[in-house]
C-alpha cells in the first residue's frame, strides 16, 4: 500500500513534493477512515518519508533532477522492501521469547503479533493463547485466524484480565505508533492491560514495525488523543486508542533489532537528525 | 587459511570447552589476538573474503561454549569494527573520486558490474548487508556512495588501458583498509587490557569510609577494586560463601589478605543482614542488552534483599562483559551443573525420589540494579544500550546464535 504513495511523490517531486505529501496525508487519512483505526501509522511512515525525502535532497541539492530522482526511487524501493520483510525479521528477533508450554495474553488483532505466534506455531511449539473479546467481537476473529493455524485459543471479557492474568505468561500487543519516549499508543484497554500486568509482575512485550516510530512526545492521554484525531478534542464516550507510558513496557521487538523503550528516543533522534 | 593459525583457533577452541580458562579477561584478550593475527598475518585479497574467514573462526569459537559470552562479545566487537571500517573507507573514498555527473545519466540504476574492482565491490557487499536494515535509521548517503563507486568501477573498466591504475588501486585500498583495521583492534586490545586499571581507579568514587558492603562469589577485578580503596579507606565486607561453589571462602581469604576488615557469612542469612548494609557491590558473568544480569545463581535473591531494603547494588562489568543478547526470563540462557555439587551419592544410598537441580546461572532484571561500575565509567542499566550500539551492528546480533540460520535467510528471501 506505500507503494501506490510513493508513486506518486516522485511525480510530486518534479514540481515540488510538498503539495504531494499534504495529499498523501490526506489520502490515508481516508485510509484511516476505512480501516477503522486512527491514522496515526500513515502519519509516521509520512513523516519519515518526507524526512528522506529531505535528506536526499539536501545531500545532493546541486545535482540534476533525474539523479535525484533516481536516489529516491531507490531508497523507496529499500524502504517498500523494509515494511515487507519486517514481520518476518520482527518474528525472527522474537524467536527467543516463545516456549513450550507457555500461555501469551494479546489484545487487539495486531498482523505483527499473529505473525510471530503463527511462526512460532510452525516452527513446531506448542502454547496457548488467551485473547481478549474487545471492540466488535475482535477477539472471535483472532480466535478462529490462530485455530487454523491450531493454537488453542481462548476468548475473554475485556474486564477479566486481572483474573486471568496470574495464569499468563506474558503480554503481546502491535501498536498503532510508538512515540519518542518509548511508550506506545494502540487499542483502548492496551493501558489497562500493562497496568494489570506490572501488577502481577508479568513481561509486556511491544512487537512493532519501526517505520511506527513517531517524533510526537505525549505528556498524558488527552495529548496521545489529540494526536490521533488531527487536534480536535475527542469524546470520552467514542474513544478507539489509549497510550502506554514506557515504564509498563518491557520491550519492544522490532523490525531493526529489540530495544529497551528508553533506546526509541535515540534512534527518533538519530533519524530526524541525520 | 594458514595450518599453524587455524591450529591456534582449535588450540583456544579445546581450552574453551575444557574450560580451562577461568578468567574472562583472559578470554578476552586471546580472542581478540586470534583476530589480529587474522587481519595481519592472512593473505586475504578482499574485504568480504576477509569477513567470511572472520565469520568462521568466530562461529568456532562462540559454538564451543555458547554461555560463554566473553567471547562471543569479543567476536561481535570484531564484526563491527570490519563492519566499519568498511564503512568509512567507501566514504573517504568517494570523498577522493568525485562522481562525473555527465556520464551519470546514462547508467541504469543497478548498473552492470565490472570484475576489475573485487574489492570496492566486496565492500559493498558488506555494507548492502547493512543497507536494508538500517536505512530507516541511517538516511546516509549510501545508496549514492554504492552507486558512485561503480560509476568509478565503471570508469576504470571501460577502458583497458586504465585495467593497471585499477589493479594500484586495489592495492591502495587493501592496504589501506588493513592499516585501518589494526589500528582499530588494536585499540579494543587496549581497551581489554586495561579494564583493571580503569575500574579500580573508580574504587574511591563508590566506596566511602566506614561503608559496610555485601558481595558474593569471586572475582579478581572485584577484588583489586577493593584492594584499591583499602589503601586510602577504613571499610566492611560481607562475604556471603556462595554454595554449591563455596567462591566467597576465597574471596574471604583474599580480601582479609589486604587488610580489610571481612566477614564470611552463610548465604542463608543475607536476609537478615541487609539491613545494616550500606551497598551490595558484585561482579557479573555478563551484562546483557537490556540492562539486566545474567550472573552466578545466587545473585538474584541478593538484589531482590537489597531491593526491599532500599540498598544499591553497584555491579563491576568489563566491557568485554556487554553481551548483546537479551535474556527474557532466567531460562533463555542457563544450565544445568551435575548434582553431585549439592548432593553426594553416599547420601542417595537411600533410594528416595528427590529430584537435584542445580541451575548455574541467574537473571537479574535490569530494575534491581543501581549503576554499573564499568571501565567507561558509570552506567545505569536504563541507559547501557548506548554502549552496545557504539560496539556491536544490529546484524550480528542474531544471526550468530541460530543453529539453522541459512534456512531463516531463505525464509525471509521467499516470502
Amino acid at each position: 500500500m506505500i507503494e501506490t504513495w510513493e508513486g506518486k511523490t516522485f511525480q510530486g517531486l518534479l514540481n515540488d513534493f510538498e503539495p504531494a505529501c499534504k495529499r498523501l496525508l490526506q489520502l490515508s487519512q481516508e485510509r484511516g477512515i476505512l480501516d477503522g483505526k486512527t491514522a496515526l501509522t500513515m502519519k509516521a511512515v509520512i513523516a519519515i518519508y518526507q524526512r528522506l525525502v529531505k535528506n536526499v535532497y539536501t545531500l545532493h541539492e546541486d545535482k540534476e533532477i533525474e539523479f535525484i530522482k533516481e536516489i529516491i526511487q531507490e531508497k523507496s524501493m529499500i524502504l517498500t522492501q523494509h515494511s515487507i520483510t519486517a514481520k518476518n525479521r520482527i518474528s525472527q528477533n522474537a524467536k527467543a521469547l516463545m516456549r513450550d508450554g507457555m500461555t501469551v495474553l494479546i489484545h487487539g488483532h495486531s498482523s505483527v503479533v499473529m505473525h510471530t505466534l503463527i511462526k512460532a506455531v510452525q516452527r513446531g511449539i506448542k502454547f496457548d493463547v488467551v485473547v481478549t473479546q474487545s471492540l466488535n467481537h475482535l477477539g472471535q476473529n483472532v480466535k478462529k485466524i490462530l485455530e487454523n493455524h491450531k493454537i488453542p485459543t481462548k476468548v475473554i471479557q475485556d474486564s477479566a484480565i486481572a483474573l486471568v492474568m496470574p495464569k499468563v505468561d506474558c503480554i503481546f500487543v502491535g501498536c498503532e505508533a510508538v512515540v519518542e519516549n518509548g511508550g506506545i499508543i494502540n487499542k483502548i484497554g492496551t493501558f489497562t492491560l500493562a497496568l494489570v500486568a506490572q501488577t502481577f509482575q508479568k513481561p509486556f512485550y511491544v512487537f512493532t514495525e519501526s517505520l511506527k516510530f513517531m517524533k510526537e512526545f505525549p505528556l498524558k492521554q488527552d495529548d496521545a488523543l489529540r494526536l490521533a484525531s488531527n487536534g480536535n478534542e475527542v469524546d470520552i464516550e467514542n474513544i478507539l486508542i489509549d497510550y502506554t507510558p514506557p515504564e509498563y513496557i518491557t520491550l519492544l521487538f522490532t523490525s531493526i533489532g529489540i530495544f529497551t523503550p528508553s533506546a526509541v528516543s535515540d534512534e527518533l533522534i538519530e533519524f530526524f537528525s541525520g | 587459511m594458514s595450518s599453524a593459525r587455524l591450529s591456534r583457533v582449535d588450540d583456544l577452541v579445546e581450552k574453551i570447552k575444557r574450560r580451562q580458562i577461568s578468567s574472562s579477561h583472559e578470554y578476552a584478550l586471546l580472542t581478540s589476538k586470534i583476530f589480529k593475527d587474522l587481519i595481519e598475518q592472512s593473505k586475504w585479497a578482499d574485504a568480504r573474503q576477509l569477513f567470511i574467514q572472520a565469520r568462521k573462526i568466530g562461529k568456532k569459537l562462540i559454538v564451543a561454549d555458547k554461555m560463554n559470552f566473553t567471547i562471543g562479545n569479543v567476536v561481535k566487537r570484531v564484526y563491527h569494527i570490519i563492519r566499519e571500517e568498511c564503512k568509512a573507507l567507501k566514504i573517504s573514498l568517494k570523498e577522493q573520486n568525485p562522481i562525473r555527473m555527465d556520464s551519470l545519466k546514462s547508467i541504469t540504476l543497478r548498473g552492470a558490474r565490472t570484475n576489475i574492482d573485487n574489492m570496492e565491490n566486496s565492500l559493498d557487499q558488506i555494507v548492502e548487508e547493512d543497507d536494508e536494515v538500517e536505512d530507516l535509521n541511517n538516511p546516509s548517503p549510501n545508496i549514492s556512495t554504492i552507486k558512485s563507486n561503480r560509476q568509478s568501477q565503471l570508469n576504470l573498466g571501460n577502458s583497458e588501458s586504465k585495467r593497471g591504475s585499477a589493479q594500484n588501486l586495489i592495492q591502495n585500498i587493501n592496504s589501506q583498509l588493513k592499516n585501518s583495521l589494526i589500528q582499530s583492534i588494536n585499540l579494543m586490545r587496549d581497551d581489554i587490557e586495561s579494564v583493571h586499571e580503569t575500574i579500580e581507579d573508580q574504587a574511591r568514587e563508590h566506596i566511602h569510609s566506614n561503608d559496610v558492603i555485601l558481595t558474593y562469589g569471586r572475582s579478581t577485578i572485584l577484588n583489586s577494586f577493593f584492594k584499591e580503596a583499602a589503601n586510602e579507606i577504613f571499610f566492611e565486607v560481607l562475604v556471603c560463601e556462595s554454595a554449591p561453589s563455596y567462591l566467597g571462602h576465597q574471596t574471604a581469604k583474599e580480601l582479609s589478605s589486604y587488610n580489610i576488615s571481612t566477614t564470611l557469612i552463610p548465604d542463608s542469612s543475607v536476609y537478615a543482614l541487609m539491613s545494616r548494609v550500606d551497598k551490595v557491590i558484585i561482579s557479573t558473568h555478563s551484562i546483557m542488552a537490556n540492562g539486566g544480569l545474567v550472573t552466578h545463581s545466587g545473585a538474584y535473591i541478593i538484589c531482590q534483599a537489597a531491593k526491599e531494603h532500599s540498598v544499591p547494588v553497584y555491579v563491576i562489568g568489563a566491557s568485554y562483559k556487554m553481551t548483546p543478547l537479551y535474556p527474557f526470563d532466567f531460562l533463555t540462557f542457563n544450565e544445568l551443573l551435575s548434582p553431585q555439587e549439592i548432593f553426594t551419592l553416599e547420601e542417595n544410598d537411600v533410594k528416595e525420589n528427590i529430584e537435584v537441580i542445580v541451575p548455574a546461572y541467574d537473571y537479574v532484571p535490569p530494575e534491581f540494579i543501581s549503576l554499573y561500575i564499568t571501565n567507561m565509567g558509570g552506567q545505569t542499566p536504563k541507559y547501557i544500550y548506548r554502549v552496545f550500539t557504539e560496539f556491536y551492528s544490529q546484524d550480528d546480533i542474531y544471526d550468530l546464535d541460530d543453529e539453522n540460520e541459512n534456512e531463516d535467510v531463505d525464509q525471509i528471501n521467499t516470502q
